[in-house]
């Protein structure tokens, strides 16, 4: 019991930061169809811009990353990703996959890649559960950060204008843009969202352990969350990545580290397979 | 979208001509092949053969990708598939490596076939997640089996030998790999001049019009999945004897992007394409080295690794953009070129 | 018969040739004016051209994979032949589009929100203006607006139209499959607010007959040419010439067509 609730609280915990990557894809999917293979490597590259402002504390570190990655996506829309509107799949991923090689050599170009180290983001370093359990704090931290993100930008996303205009831009782009919505412009705030939530995650991340550009990877539990709660839900996306950080603890705890990653592929490949449009997707979204 | 589906040779005129030229360019290409360790150095000798391994790997993966339209990541896995396949044939039963290639690429098709089943109910994004999802969950298959066959280090492959005769020097390993090569180029230049290459052409013009016109899609799609699989997993026998072992961190993601890379770089759906394409992305990293070499390495040349992944990310955004038909896209101007002055 | 008034036409169009990226040619040398405050009709038969002439006003050629290849589109003088939508729509050009536009899954109100989007907040309308028009649409605010129908989403189209306070109205096909008197009933409220704010409006419609009663002037097209044109009495006065292109026997007594 105490090891189920245990592999239960730090699965959420990071879950939750597959939650705010993925949260970023669906943005970005949903309105301009692209799927984004950068999402890793602009997490990546947030914790490391956090963690070399380290003595700053976790706060301020977190903000100036969160917002210098967000700068990163915009510039990301404005320059390479713009032209790619409507030209389909794979040139999309191809350009996300070079724009990502592209953060990654420049981060380490720029800061090297030895290991960096992000103070906690509160004091106390663990919190009692019942049943004789406990959560990092850092992990808790996380999981409030990525549910307030979620209600967010649910928010901006039915009451601000960009939010109005990217959700009709997701499903009839063309009535968006009779309707006076500019694409290179509410695009270019999806991709600076999506920025600022991957570097958010990539802060939390080197504050749990470790900034390293080559961590990459590490989000591709993303795609399992988009795929888990459905590609065109901001909600879904957020507790998609709770299920599959708490099937990847599970599967840590009671069938070995190495089964943890594999065991969020099967998750992503059951999903595909039995529920395409995932827990809380709408079946039509499908863009071939 | 429907007009792809009328077989290229009935829309081209210059169908005979065309065929002449072609089998000039390929009996150039098979002489310069053949000549190319005579006259250069041993270390140009293995970025050469590392050229032609990625060819043979790239190729198949075009006809997936570049002529059936099925995006994949997954042939990284598929290679680990061959090696571990090849691997466990020759240990077990020390067979020959036409045997074990044999083996492996049955073991490629009947895999492929599995990767493939998806692509009957998904399309787009979320048949390439699937293929991520294969891509991830095969490695770990491969590192249970490589643990439970070979130990924590992966498979270490002795020098090759087919039939007595020592194959494992460098030139040798060069003639072994580019004859595989080239009956892989043989293959698909085979498959796409038949019947088969209009059924594969109509996958990708658009499932809907492939069924119209009585192909059957499921089967075509998965006949291509499994042979364009069981083409990489063979390679990736050859692969693993070249490198001289296998070990499931070779195996990344990122692999997989790069033999995706190379087809893009050198244009979807054309063999001319999948071999000007590897050429080229095995050159970056060596033209990179060779630059920070000769310029003291100051500045950004101080770091070739990190430069090497910037300027191949830039190379994937830049032919994206600026040139979607990729280097065979400069051939074909070229020649257009030349055909109109003369 | 309006060439040598350039000056004083909103909308000029000179000489458009369009073509989609399919290789399709839909227009050919279209020239075609709206004054300011005029309404004006373009009709022809499916496949005319009509609504390629809407997207290129409207600035959604490229949205719909068209090029403009030739020609020139202005507004009150200004070059806008490569405008996007969104400079048009701030330019003071909204459509009603074929299809009527309006967002299935969006609620009511936020499909009238959308437009309001574009609009800088210190010249925002307030949404209830659309309300005040069709007390319908304020029933229904908060209904998803693909469960409306047909006549009301269609007043939603025309009230979204207005709430930008337009100097040109595009309409296109804003009669398709809607019941008479619905269309009717929608184009006199269109017609008393153009008049009321000196909206001009660029009716396109198949449906001939209605369509040259609500203009003063028309074009008729065919095969993406202008074919004929004339006031809506002249061309109700044409011979049979005239009427071939519209696929319509005789056009004085084609009444009971609509």
């Amino acid at each position: 019991m105490t090891d189920f609730l245990n592999a239960v609280w730090s699965g959420s915990g990071f879950g939750s930061l597959y939650g705010l990557v993925a949260l970023g894809l669906v943005v970005i999917f949903k309105s301009t169809g692209i799927l984004n293979f950068s999402g890793g490597a602009l997490m990546a590259v947030g914790g490391v811009v956090a963690a070399g402002l380290g003595a700053q504390g976790f706060w301020v570190a977190a903000g100036i990353a969160v917002v210098a990655v967000a700068g990163v996506g915009a510039v990301a829309n404005l320059t390479v990703m713009r032209p790619l509107l409507g030209r389909g799949l794979f040139p999309g991923v191809m350009v996300t996959i070079g724009l990502a090689s592209v953060i990654e050599g420049t981060s380490g170009l720029l800061f090297g890649r030895q290991p960096r180290f992000l103070p906690d983001p509160i004091g106390v370093p663990t919190f009692d559960l019942p049943f004789g359990t406990s959560m990092s704090s850092t992990l808790a931290v996380a999981l409030g950060l990525s549910a307030a993100a979620t209600v967010l930008l649910a928010i901006a996303f039915n009451r601000t204008s960009v939010g109005l205009q990217l959700r009709a831009a997701a499903v009839r782009p063309e009535v968006a843009s009779m309707f006076g919505a500019n694409p290179g412009r509410i695009f270019t705030y999806a991709w600076a969202v999506a920025g600022g939530l991957a570097a958010l995650a990539g802060a939390l991340l080197a504050s749990l352990t470790v900034a390293d550009i080559s961590i990459a990877t590490f989000a591709l539990r993303a795609f399992a969350a988009m795929i888990v709660g459905g590609v065109d839900s901001l909600g879904g996306a957020f507790l998609g990545g709770i299920l599959v950080g708490v099937t990847e603890m599970l599967a840590g705890t009671y069938l070995g580290d190495d089964f943890r990653l594999p065991s969020t592929m099967v998750v992503l490949m059951v999903f595909l397979m039995v529920r395409p449009q995932g827990l809380f997707g709408t079946p039509e979204v499908v863009r071939p | 979208m429907t007009q792809s589906i009328a077989p290229p040779h009935l829309a081209d005129p210059a169908q005979p001509r065309a065929g002449v030229r072609r089998t000039g360019l390929a009996v150039l290409a098979v002489a310069i092949v053949v000549a190319l360790p005579l006259v250069v150095s041993p270390y140009w000798t293995t970025v050469a053969t590392n050229a032609v391994l990625a060819f043979a790997i790239a190729a198949p993966l075009n006809l997936l990708t570049g002529n059936a339209g099925q995006f994949s990541l997954g042939n990284a896995a598929f290679l680990v598939v061959g090696a571990y396949t090849g691997a466990f044939v020759t240990f077990t039963f020390d067979m020959e490596l036409p045997i074990a290639m044999l083996v492996a690429a049955a073991a490629g098709a009947l895999v492929g076939f599995i990767v493939g089943l998806p692509s009957l109910r998904l399309r787009g994004a979320y048949l390439l997640m699937s293929t991520l999802a294969a891509h991830y969950i095969l490695v770990f298959a491969a590192l249970k089996f490589q643990t439970s066959q070979f130990g924590a280090a992966g498979a270490i492959f002795p020098p090759l030998r087919v039939a007595g005769v020592d194959l494992s020097g460098d030139r040798s390993m060069y003639f072994v790999i580019a004859a595989f090569a080239a009956l892989i180029g043989l293959i698909i230049t085979n498959i796409m001049r038949s019947g088969h290459g209009r059924a594969i052409e109509a996958v990708k013009a658009r499932d809907v019009a492939a069924a119209a016109c009585g192909i059957s899609v499921a089967r075509t799609k998965l006949w291509v999945w499994s042979l364009s699989s069981a083409m990489i997993a063979a390679a990736g026998v050859l692969q693993a004897y070249y490198l001289g072992s296998a070990s499931v961190e070779f195996y990344t993601l990122n692999l997989a992007i790069t033999y995706v890379a190379m087809i893009l770089v050198g244009g979807l759906g054309s063999l001319g394409g999948s071999l000007l394409g590897a050429c080229f992305v095995t050159l970056v990293p060596v033209v990179v080295n060779h630059l920070s070499e000769a310029y003291g390495g100051g500045g950004v040349l101080a770091h070739p690794h990190e430069l090497q992944t910037v300027i191949y990310g830039l190379i994937i955004i830049a032919f994206v953009l600026l040139k979607p038909d990729g280097l065979i896209g400069f051939v074909r101007s070229a020649a257009r070129r030349l055909r109109n002055g003369g | 018969m309006a060439g040598d008034v350039v000056e004083q036409q909103f909308l000029s169009v000179r000489d458009l040739d369009v073509a989609y990226a399919s290789g399709a040619h839909a227009l050919r040398g279209v020239s075609i004016e709206v004054g300011a405050g005029e309404r004006v009709g373009i009709v022809g038969a499916n496949g005319a051209g009509k609504t390629t002439v809407a997207r290129a006003v409207t600035g959604l050629s490229a949205v719909f994979r068209a090029t403009v290849r030739q020609g020139r589109i202005s507004l009150a003088g200004k070059d806008t032949t490569r405008w996007p939508a969104w400079r048009v729509l701030a330019a003071g050009v909204v459509t009603i589009p074929e299809g009527r536009g309006v967002i299935s899954n969006m609620t009511v109100e936020d499909n009238l929100r959308l437009v309001l989007a574009a609009i800088p907040r210190r010249r925002r309308p307030a949404v209830t203006e659309a309300y005040t028009m069709y007390p319908v649409l304020g029933e229904r605010r908060r209904a998803m607006a693909g469960l409306l129908s047909g006549g009301e989403q269609q007043m939603l189209a025309v009230a979204r139209a207005l709430l930008v306070r337009p100097r040109l109205i595009v309409a296109d096909e804003l009669s398709l499959g809607l019941a008479p008197r619905i269309v009717t009933e929608i184009l006199d409220g269109l017609a008393a607010r153009a008049a009321n704010e000196g909206t001009a409006v660029l009716l396109i419609e198949q449906a001939v007959v209605m369509s040259l009663r609500f203009v003063d002037r028309a074009y008729v097209l065919d095969q993406g040419t202008v074919v004929a044109q004339g006031t809506s009495d002249e061309l109700r006065q044409a011979g049979d010439t005239t009427a071939r292109y519209l696929g319509v026997a005789d056009l004085s007594r084609a009444e009971e067509l609509l």
